[in-house]
């Protein structure tokens, strides 16, 4: 089952591997088998500009989910181990919460301008939050556990403690989380480029392609399906594999550390 | 028990504070001066000056915060650059559609979810059961703006038996609405109905191994009356949050729907505004949304403890 998974994960992703030839101004949308996937109205192959696209989603993803989880696990970190620091933390986090996800992000996007930079600083601000809610839940009930106490009878410092042995036991759910948050960055850079507010129109993100090809759907539904169906295979694989991970790590820590660390999706 | 209430409310506040400083931090967070921006390339500096002192910019950043928070608390969230109205205005102008369309796409997620999720917890294991998550599974991994695509795809374009886009609203009569209204609030909601379908059924699970189910079958109560009074019971506790943060998600969601079916709500209003440079406009409705969600959560947690009686001891 978990091979599957990161088959079905990689696969989609591997594409980025094939040519770019984006801009065959030659024919105008006609559909099918001369170009794998049609041509779009400007006579552009949407099978590299789908690839192409492919490689956008693999940077946002991958950059929000390294930024989100990065300052998720601070403000987690912090926010669980010195209670002084809990309460502001966690209501600026709260706050930042309160709004929908689309929404702030629609809001920092505004103010930003439209960029492909602007658009991973975001979605990472959107979903820091979320990470350092479930750090600071594993952090709170690290605390606790035997060694911890151990280590601190025996004189450590609290941010040795922190960082050597409460950290690494972080990290588990974390990772978890992290596949969840990958699938939602792409889908929120798809849904901002879909608007006009992400990445700016001249880049082939799925989002932009989409949004270019609903005027034609009538007339041209491949230049909608072949997108939509890479969005959908490339988080069907992520959602896989993030049910995959989350199954093989629970039930170690189950057995580890005592009860259940909180590894949902929010 | 109104203890709890209270005490729910004034934890609230501090997260409303923070929420009003965030919107006070976009603002200002836009490149060049709102003013400059407001009067456009053709005004002097006289005029980018003199509307400067008007609008306070020339204050200090805590003082201008001072008086971004008094004037939220009477309820004033500034002015529409391009509409010319006061943003509280124009945001209740456009809130029935995408109230409308929120509220119809949870009672969807809702009236999907739950029931797929009891009876794939009752089934466990059977083809019922498989069917159910590998649908789940697909619902989740679609953006709701290509589902809606796909829909106005087969049934408008090929099949011809719903508009394709367009909205009617409910004070003509909800026969006349309602096809407008099904296609954008099965987008919306169905992605949420395959996460409360999956968060029911293990919730239902865990309930199902508690050990006065086995007493109660021991008993020999009938199935039926097992699983819906005693074990669903328990099990919609976390059911309820979903459901709150469904609304969340779906307020959000509802820009993109919006925008994909042509409904003139608040998520084709910011959108616009958006283009249009009206940054009070932007974030008066990313603050308006983001108390209503605050407002929904209160709601459900109230709920909550009506429904869970080891709460109220509190």
């Amino acid at each position: 089952m978990l091979f599957s998974l990161v088959v079905a994960v990689t696969a989609p992703l591997l594409a980025t591997h094939d040519p770019l030839a984006l801009y065959v101004v030659d024919r105008l949308r006609p559909p099918g088998p001369a170009h794998w996937l049609g041509t779009d109205d400007f006579g552009r192959d949407i099978y590299s500009r789908v690839v192409y696209g492919s490689r956008i989603s693999l940077i946002v993803g991958g950059s929000v989910v390294v930024l989100a989880s990065l300052a998720g696990l601070l403000m987690g970190l912090l926010a669980g181990f010195y209670r002084s620091l809990d309460y502001p933390i966690m209501r600026v986090m709260d706050g930042l919460m309160a709004f929908p996800g689309i929404i702030l992000a629609i809001a920092l996007m505004a103010s930003l301008g439209p960029s492909l930079f602007n658009v991973i600083l975001a979605l990472s601000v959107v979903y820091t939050p979320r990470v350092a809610r479930l750090v600071r839940g594993s952090v709170l009930v690290l605390r606790e556990t035997d060694y911890v106490e151990a280590a601190h009878a025996l004189g450590q410092r609290g941010s040795l403690i922190l960082v050597r042995h409460i950290l690494p036991n972080c990290l588990s759910p974390l990772i978890v989380q992290a596949t969840f948050v990958f699938a939602a960055a792409i889908l929120g850079e798809a849904a901002l480029s879909f608007l006009g507010v992400g990445a700016p129109p001249h880049i082939p993100s799925w989002g932009n392609i989409l949004s270019e090809a609903r005027i034609f759907l009538h007339q041209a539904p491949w230049m909608t399906l072949a997108p939509g169906a890479a969005i959908m295979a490339t988080i069907l694989g992520l959602n896989l594999l993030g049910d995959g991970l989350r199954d093989l790590l629970d039930p170690k820590l189950r057995g580890a550390t005592g009860p259940a660390l909180p590894t949902g999706r929010s | 028990m109104s203890g709890y209430i209270a005490r729910r409310i004034a934890g609230l506040v501090p997260v409303m504070l923070v929420v009003a400083v965030a919107t006070f931090i976009l603002v200002h967070l836009a490149p060049g001066d709102p003013a400059a921006v407001m009067l456009g390339p053709d005004a002097t500096p006289e005029d980018v000056l003199k509307l400067q002192r008007q609008l306070g910019l020339d204050l200090p950043i805590p003082v201008r915060l001072g008086r971004w928070l008094a004037r939220l608390a009477r309820g004033d969230l500034g002015d529409s650059i391009f509409l010319h109205r006061p943003v509280t205005t124009a945001i209740f102008e456009r809130l029935e559609p995408t109230l409308v369309l929120t509220t119809f796409g949870t009672l969807i997620a809702i009236v999907i979810g739950i029931p797929i999720g009891i009876l794939s917890a009752a089934r466990h294991n059977t083809a019922v059961d498989q069917a159910s998550s590998v649908v789940s599974l697909l619902g989740l991994s679609i953006p709701n703006f290509l589902l809606g695509l796909l829909l106005v795809l087969v049934f408008a374009v090929w099949l011809g038996w719903l508009p394709v886009a367009g909205y009617v609203s409910l004070e003509r009569g909800l026969g006349k609405a309602l096809p407008y209204l099904i296609m954008p609030a099965f987008s919306l909601g169905f992605v949420q109905s395959a996460l409360i379908t999956r968060i029911t059924r293990s919730s239902m699970l865990d309930v199902l191994r508690e050990q006065y189910i086995t007493v109660g079958r021991a008993k020999g109560l009938p199935e039926r009356v097992v699983i819906y009074k005693h074990a669903l019971r328990n099990a919609i506790i976390r059911t309820l949050t979903v459901v709150g943060i469904t609304f969340a998600v779906l307020i959000g969601g509802s820009v993109v729907i919006e925008t994909v079916f042509n409904i003139p709500g608040l998520g084709r209003l910011i959108i616009s505004s958006v283009g249009r440079r009206d940054y009070p406009m932007v974030q008066g409705i990313a603050l308006f949304m983001a108390l209503t969600y605050m407002l929904v959560n209160l709601l459900v947690d109230i709920l909550y403890a009506y429904v869970d009686p080891r709460v109220k001891y509190e």
